[in-house]
């Protein structure tokens, strides 16, 4: 009988030690030892944004274009949501919007887009050149597809993961972008506590 | 000429026959159609994203139209109840442009998205859900912003079950 109790706290504590280790895990992919290259664009307001000041907070960054009516804005709701859910900590995240379509993104037109979503969010463009090293640097797929005539007749694909970089400025998780608002909050707290 | 009582309760007689005769072709008519396995289709659960048009103001002056154009999009589920298939091959709404039947494909973290211009079969008895990251139609050139609450027309048109309007109501993003 005395075994048996042993038995099963001993279970009990072993499932415990399970579902903390779990709890502390990244459910996005992790990254180590990968470089993080730096940047500077400027933001839909017209001033600079470089990602090495933003040591200190948590910085969500994902490549898209306001032309794009499905999987861009899905990720900008995504991002309201867990928003809305960090509550005060949302202080301490830079949610950033590069855009992949600087032709038809102006800073003006970066700045209607994103205040449908939230006036906290950053979209970022810039030269040509400035991209490019933003680009190069996360090893972003970028491919224009002419669908008609017209200067409004082509579409960009693009990679849609959101690349994730810690206090320290280093470049952490990559998070496919239909992972759940959860495991997305998930994340950003446990990179938020440290 | 006035007539008799047998003339009258004839005539009742073959009023009566007529009209049995016409519901039951009718009723005929129905069954034929279910046997030859008409589409039934059913645009279900229709929705949009809030979207901002950009103000035609001194602000955006310089900007090109391909600067100013802002783009919806619409969900909905395409039910097909009947015994055949049907195919969805364009979508219209005043509010926009031009609608395009567009399609997501997600390939490991590259996201491509492409028109469907040869339309969407739906088969009989299948649901096909126009949805985030899939199916989905591209309203392009928006006429006005699309606010939260709003409900606008659209108009489907099918091969074989032709035009279907019905209304998308705009969400919160």
């Amino acid at each position: 009988m005395k075994r048996k109790m042993i038995r099963s706290v001993f279970m009990l504590f072993m499932l415990a030690l399970f579902a903390c280790q779990t709890d502390d895990a990244f459910r996005g992919t992790e990254l180590e030892g990968l470089p993080t290259t730096d940047f500077t664009l400027t933001d839909q307001h017209g001033q600079p944004f470089t990602l090495s000041e933003q040591k200190g907070k948590v910085v969500l960054i994902f490549f898209g274009f306001s032309f794009c009516p499905d999987v861009c804005p899905l990720t900008l709701s995504k991002w309201k949501q867990i928003e809305k859910q960090l509550g005060e900590q949302n202080s301490e995240v830079e949610f950033v919007y590069i855009t992949v379509d600087p032709e038809r993104d102006t800073q003006e037109k970066l700045k209607t887009h994103l205040a449908v979503f939230s006036d906290s969010f950053i979209g970022l463009t810039g030269t040509p050149d400035d991209l490019k090293t933003a680009y190069a640097g996360y090893g972003i797929y970028r491919e224009v597809v002419k669908v008609s005539e017209g200067a409004a007749g082509y579409l960009v694909n693009h990679t849609s993961r959101i690349f994730v970089f810690d206090r320290a400025g280093n470049w952490r998780l990559g998070i496919s972008n239909d992972s759940s608002v959860e495991d997305m909050v998930h994340d950003i707290r446990l990179l938020l506590k440290g | 000429m006035r007539m008799n009582e047998k003339q009258v309760r004839g005539r009742a007689v073959a009023r009566i026959v007529q009209y049995v005769v016409i519901a039951a072709m009718f009723t005929a008519s129905g069954c034929l159609d279910q046997k030859a396995g008409a589409p039934a289709i059913a645009v279900e659960n229709v929705w949009s994203r809030a979207a901002e048009t950009m103000q035609h103001s001194g602000e955006h002056a310089g900007h090109s139209s391909a600067q100013m154009q802002v783009n919806g999009v619409v969900y909905f589920d395409l039910h097909n109840r009947g015994g055949s298939p049907d195919r969805l091959v364009a979508v219209s709404s005043p509010v926009c442009t031009v609608a395009e039947i567009h399609r997501t494909v997600m390939q490991d973290d590259r996201m491509t998205m492409r028109p469907i211009k040869d339309g969407v079969t739906i088969p009989p008895g299948a649901k096909i859900e126009f949805k985030p990251a899939d199916y989905h139609i591209m309203l392009l050139g928006l006429n006005e912003s699309l606010t939260p609450g709003m409900v606008f027309e659209l108009e489907f048109e099918f091969e074989l079950s032709g035009k279907i309007v019905t209304k998308s109501t705009v969400r919160t993003p």
